[in-house]
């Protein structure tokens, strides 16, 4: 008759063989009393080990872990927002100077080379009636 | 929010939800303290592990990936922190020596006192066992894990856990015949 091992035992014990495994070895406890003797004396490890009992965490356990913790940076979803966000107003700034610089550059051009060229603040201050007159006495002057 | 499940709470604890922290850490908090006390067999260790092992948690909760249970995460964590956990002020006190010297447990007459101090002289083995022993020993008689859990949780193979317990409890075995 062929005994069981000791960690087929521990197994069997920890309901970690398959049906027929611990059929076979159920079957065979009851017939070989050398292997039931082992059995017993390694079942009562499992029994001792249950006997030693449980602990429990004190009251003030899980605030003082909450206490200790750091705060978490944001999300990195909320940087890809943020960072969007100031991408966008650097270049809307950018293009309005650009833009006012643009306009500033060509009106002094026309103030600077040309007497007879209305400036854009001239052009500005008048009214739509007023700029045709300005226009035509213009074009007689340079006749 | 306490009805959460477990993924639900560590997803608002990656993105700093103190809230679902505290729950997690409500929920798990007993069986956490239970492993580092058995693990260490000190109380003030235990505690001192513990709240080191919840702190990782808070801390790694945004590496959590949801292909293994929660608790599974938890108890690797615990597992690797408590094989890397130095305890600089360890000592046993004379008590403790007392405790498992076999002379004054041989003097101890009623049964109920001899069956606590084999208790306490059980813990101490278990205390001395080979960190990934004692760990596996752990997970299976007081968490309930299974083999493969256990292998899950402690990244290894399945046969190595069951070699494992098994020389953790032939240990536990022959110690006690020392004892009786």
């Amino acid at each position: 008759m062929n005994h069981i091992k000791k960690i087929d035992i521990y197994r069997y014990l920890d309901k970690e063989c398959s049906d027929s495994e611990q059929y076979r070895i159920s079957e065979h406890l009851k017939s070989c009393s050398e292997c039931n003797a082992l059995y017993s004396d390694i079942s009562s490890i499992y029994s001792r080990l249950n006997s030693i009992e449980d602990i429990h965490a004190d009251d003030l356990f899980t605030e003082r872990i909450v206490a200790s913790t750091q705060p978490k940076p944001a999300p990195l979803k909320h940087f890809a927002f943020g960072f969007a966000v100031t991408i966008a107003v650097i270049i809307s700034v950018s293009a309005g100077v650009f833009i006012t610089d643009l306009l500033g550059t060509s009106a002094d051009y026309y103030a600077d080379n040309s007497e007879n060229t209305l400036t854009i603040s001239s052009l500005s201050d008048t009214p739509e009636n007023t700029l045709i007159d300005a226009l035509r006495e213009l074009s007689e002057d340079t006749r | 929010m306490d009805n959460l499940s477990d993924e639900k709470l560590i997803a608002l604890t990656a993105e700093g939800e103190d809230n679902a922290f505290r729950i997690i850490v409500d929920r798990y908090r007993d069986r956490i303290m239970n492993t580092a006390y058995k693990f260490t067999n000190e109380y003030d260790l235990a505690q001192d592990l513990s709240q080191e092992i919840f702190l990782k948690v808070w801390k790694y909760a945004d590496t959590f990936r949801h292909d293994s249970s929660l608790s599974t995460w938890i108890f690797r964590i615990a597992y690797n922190t408590a094989v890397n956990f130095k305890n600089k002020n360890s000592k046993h006190s004379n008590a403790d020596i007392d405790l498992i010297n076999p002379k004054f447990i041989a003097q101890d007459e009623t049964a109920k006192r001899t069956n606590k101090r084999r208790i306490e002289k059980l813990k101490e083995e278990i205390a001395h066992l080979p960190e990934r022993q004692r760990m596996a020993l752990i997970l299976k008689h007081f968490e309930g894990y299974s083999y493969s859990e256990i292998a899950e949780i402690m990244k290894t193979s399945r046969k190595a856990v069951e070699n494992l317990l098994y020389r953790a409890r032939e240990t536990l075995r022959k110690s006690r015949g020392e004892l009786l």
